[in-house]
């Protein structure tokens, strides 16, 4: 059997270091470590190494190290490695090409090409350890006005409201895509935090039912687990319309991941992919979605918000605009360089559009049209500091959603390959071997850590600015410049550049 | 708009007579009090806040900024909500003097009766009408 392609990584072992306790045998599920026949000896396998870095990172004497196996081909600008290698799969196996995480190609990252304000002498910085900075964060549908009997007595009757003491939020991330310890790390975070995590589209585990007040539950377009109670337990309700990593495509469980638990959340046979339709297959209009809207806060009594997750595609500001007049309460988009646990490698590389443009648009569309008030905005689609969420509140978010960031918080190495359910980590796989790794007492203090350090940095960032309640950022393009961009994208990010 | 005047302006014209907020519910929207305040507050004080401050975040004001507003309803002095600048108000009888100092109000009114700093997020309004109604702030 010819392998048309070599290996991606070299495990490399330093001999004068190993003392060969055999920690890497055990840890690693793509069996690139095991022991010589006399049991004495490790040794390395390297073939099916993804360079997760467990026996890296766990080895007493730090005797190992991953390199990138470098099997030079003739250099070709146009047939990359890559290419090549992608055709001598798909000859192989006669499929579509699965990846996991956000693409890694090298677009445009708008983030760093933005540069945010600093205040000085006319309008004075802010020191936040001497004054409060305010982070607190609403959503939900705000009225067009205040209704007052008196100062002091608000007559004003609000539609239901969500507040989070943070700007940022855990993205949809399913049972069956990550492990439950891993759910449940994040559900614990975000209970301490006073946000919340999302549940995807593999239901909320019983286990987890402590958390419902910060859970996030997701109607997607194959309506795993879709009842009353589900509804119920949850504090907002999400349709899941599209995802950023994947437009227009429905979600995607492979079947090495779907165990006894799995199955019986989403209720399909054990080790059947769990392909959620592309579209929802009741949803084939705009009236189609406001209906479903409607049903949800009908089965809800009117006490929940309903969101609406859309992809970042082409016309995404028309779309935010539908989704905003047939009711939604609050609409997260999710552009193309968000994270999923499995998608065609075609697809999450090559549909979208980044969130920073998508934003701007939808946000100066909703402005434009006099409806930015009716909905609040949850950006996605790869934050990766706190300066990230910064610029994305400036551009006009509410609120961020991450996913990535946590799951790399709890070890994840960003290896790419969540789709084989081997994940060294414990993170996103069902095998008990390797979920009994992640300890949700250990991690959820992790996750915790990340985004109190980031909830300090965002502070600090307006106290530099000179202001010191998080509503003041919101939408405030005039803290933003951009540097090396062209006009059109000036335009479009609603931007002005560096230097005027 | 050029100036912090001119926002400051169009922001109580546009509360006050497109949205028909009083003038002393204005003045709340742009000093708006912190959040761990407003968490102490009682019942009804509290969804007042909250909700002036959930739907009217784009208005809120930062920086320092120290503004009387006079209209025909009366005269509101307002503090930025760290208060970064100084305003003084005094009171003697049924007159209300506004000054950045002390000595300023003293050198036309030498003896008043009640002289205060005004807070950061709480605004006085005197109200021209003759019947006053009682601002309890």
């Amino acid at each position: 059997m010819i392998n048309y392609i070599p290996r991606r990584f070299t495990v490399v072992r330093d001999r004068e270091l190993c003392i060969d306790c055999g920690c890497c045998v055990r840890q690693c599920s793509n069996e690139c470590h095991y022991f010589s026949d006399d049991g004495k000896t490790a040794l390395v396998k390297s073939d099916h190494c993804v360079a997760c870095h467990r026996c890296v990172d766990l080895c007493p004497t730090g005797a190992l190290r991953i390199e990138k196996y470098i099997c030079d081909y003739r250099d070709n600008a146009n047939w990359t490695p890559a290419y090549q290698q992608e055709i001598c799969r798909q000859a192989a196996t006669g499929g579509t090409l699965l990846s996991a995480m956000g693409t890694p190609k090298p677009y445009p990252i708008y983030w760093d090409k933005i540069l945010l304000n600093a205040s000085q002498v006319t309008n004075p910085s802010i020191d936040p350890l001497r004054e409060p900075m305010e982070i607190r964060t609403i959503l939900g549908r705000k009225p067009e006005k205040l209704t007052v009997a008196q100062k002091g007595k608000s007559t004003t009757e609000m539609p239901p409201q969500v507040v989070l003491e943070t700007p940022i939020m855990f993205s949809a991330m399913s049972f069956g895509s990550i492990s439950l310890n891993a759910q449940k790390s994040l559900a614990m975070a975000a209970k301490n935090l006073g946000t919340l995590f999302n549940t995807g589209e593999g239901g909320l585990h019983p286990d987890l039912k402590e958390y419902t007040d910060c859970a996030v539950v997701q109607v997607a377009s194959g309506r795993f687990g879709v009842h009353k109670d589900y509804l119920k337990n949850s504090r907002f309700v999400e349709i899941k319309i599209g995802q950023g990593a994947k437009p227009g495509i429905g979600g995607h469980l492979p079947g090495e991941k779907v165990n006894v638990e799995v199955s019986n959340a989403r209720m399909i046979p054990e080790g059947s992919d769990a392909i959620s339709p592309a579209p929802h297959h009741d949803i084939y209009s705009i009236e189609d979605l406001r209906q479903l809207i409607w049903s949800i806060k009908q089965a809800t009594d009117n006490k929940k918000p309903v969101c609406v997750k859309i992809a970042a595609v082409h016309n995404v500001a028309a779309i935010a605009s539908g989704c905003a007049r047939a009711g939604a309460d609050i609409i997260a988009i999710d552009g193309f360089r968000g994270g999923t646990g499995a998608a065609p490698t075609r697809i999450r590389d090559n549909v979208g559009i980044p969130i920073e443009l998508a934003l701007a648009t939808a946000d100066q569309r909703l402005r434009d049209e006099g409806i930015r008030s009716s909905v609040s905005l949850v950006a996605a689609g790869s934050f990766r500091c706190s300066a990230d969420i910064v610029k994305a509140i400036a551009l006009g978010a509410d609120a961020c959603y991450c996913a990535s960031a946590p799951l790399i918080a709890m070890g994840c190495h960003m290896c790419q390959t969540c789709n084989t359910g081997k994940c060294n980590w414990g993170i996103a796989t069902q095998r008990p071997e390797l979920t009994k790794r992640l300890n949700p007492d250990m991690m959820h203090e992790r996750v915790e850590n990340l985004i109190h350090a980031w909830n300090h940095e965002i502070k600090e960032i307006m106290g530099g600015m000179g202001i010191n309640s998080i509503d003041s950022l919101r939408g405030n393009r005039l803290m933003l410049r951009g540097l090396g961009l062209s006009e059109k994208e000036l335009e479009i990010l609603g931007i002005k550049h560096a230097g005027e | 708009m050029q100036t912090d005047t001119e926002v400051i302006t169009y922001l109580f014209d546009h509360l006050i007579r497109h949205h028909g907020l009083p003038v002393n519910v204005a003045a709340d929207v742009l000093t708006a009090p912190e959040w761990d305040e407003i968490d102490r507050m009682d019942k009804e004080k509290k969804e007042y806040f909250t909700n002036l401050r959930a739907i009217y975040n784009g208005a809120l004001v930062n920086g320092p900024f120290s503004v009387i507003l006079g209209s025909n309803k009366g005269l509101l002095a307002i503090n930025d909500r760290l208060k970064l600048r100084s305003l003084t108000a005094a009171t003697k009888g049924d007159r209300a003097y506004f000054a950045s100092e002390e000595s300023a109000i003293r050198i036309i009114c030498p003896e008043p009766e009640k002289v205060w700093s005004v807070s950061g997020a709480d605004p006085v309004f005197v109200p021209l009408e003759i019947y006053e109604k009682e601002d309890d702030g």
